[in-house]
């Protein structure tokens, strides 16, 4: 009961953090909207941070003491080191750190290329 | 000639989408910073490095990447090493994915903002304590060996706990 995993996604415009035991039952979720943040500002580094504080606050209070940490989600690259520090935060040990990103081996086409 | 500064910012955020992407799905790269990738063992990362920031040149000629890298000392300097190699690689990749006249040149700097930030705000909360504990008049604890938490989390060694 002290380890769990922390699955984390990366969306287009928010975090999402829920924390797991090793069968897959939640025991404690944030997302950015729930820390407080509105908008645009739900989609920075600073509110990946707090997701996963307040995400291990709650875990730790349920007696969690470590996680290994699911990283979802390719809008996740700038965020991933504050999400991991915010971890330490809130209490809970990293134990290790995975990337589990749906990755095809070229499926579905991809959306056209963008026109900047 | 300069760019409209609009633009600078899309391309700059753009290019940290690109890039973003290609840390993640593009095997050389991915080389780059874990070497063990090559070996077929990445399925546990041993650090995770992170885009800080974008910048680039008013005339879209040279774009700053910022990169700061999550694990021990080796791990980050191996990654900012590989990164750094691989410049003209990302640059290349940069010009296939993005329709600029002229592909910026791409230079990968290691950051520490984040690192010093945090170093200061805990020295921020430290004296702030020390100085709430003076008012009540208790004594103030010993904290010279307080360790510097900022890198402890790396998983070279996996902590059993029962």
């Amino acid at each position: 009961r002290k380890t769990g995993i922390a699955h984390s996604r990366f969306t287009h415009g928010n975090v999402f953090v829920t924390i797991t035991d090793f069968e897959g039952n939640a025991r404690a979720q944030a997302s950015a909207g729930m820390c407080g943040f509105k908008g645009s500002h739900r989609d920075s580094k600073f509110a990946a941070n707090a997701v996963a504080e307040q995400a291990a606050r709650g875990a730790a209070q349920l007696g969690m003491k470590a996680v290994e940490v699911r990283l979802k989600g390719g809008f996740g690259v700038g965020k991933r080191k504050y999400l991991l520090r915010g971890f330490k935060q809130g209490g809970l040990t990293v134990l290790k750190i995975r990337d589990v990103t749906a990755i095809p081996f070229n499926g579905c086409r991809p959306p056209k290329k963008r026109r900047v | 000639c300069m760019a409209h500064p609009r633009r600078i910012k899309m391309v700059a955020q753009q290019i940290r989408r690109e890039v973003g992407e290609m840390l993640i799905k593009d095997k050389v790269l991915m080389q780059a910073i874990l070497p063990e990738a090559a070996l077929g063992a990445d399925l546990y990362l041993s650090s995770v490095t992170t885009i800080s920031d974008v910048e680039i040149s008013r005339d879209l000629q040279v774009a700053k990447i910022y990169i700061s890298v999550f694990g021990d000392e080796r791990g980050k300097e191996i990654a900012i090493e590989g990164l750094k190699s691989r410049e003209k690689y990302v640059r290349m990749q940069l010009g296939k994915r993005m329709k600029l006249r002229l592909t910026p040149e791409v230079r990968f700097i290691a950051d520490d903002s984040f690192e010093r930030g945090a170093r200061v705000i805990k020295l921020l909360d430290r004296l702030k304590e020390e100085a709430e504990r003076k008012e009540r008049g208790e004594t103030i604890p010993d904290r010279s060996d307080d360790e510097d938490s900022d890198f402890d989390d790396d998983d070279e060694e996996i902590i059993f706990v029962e």
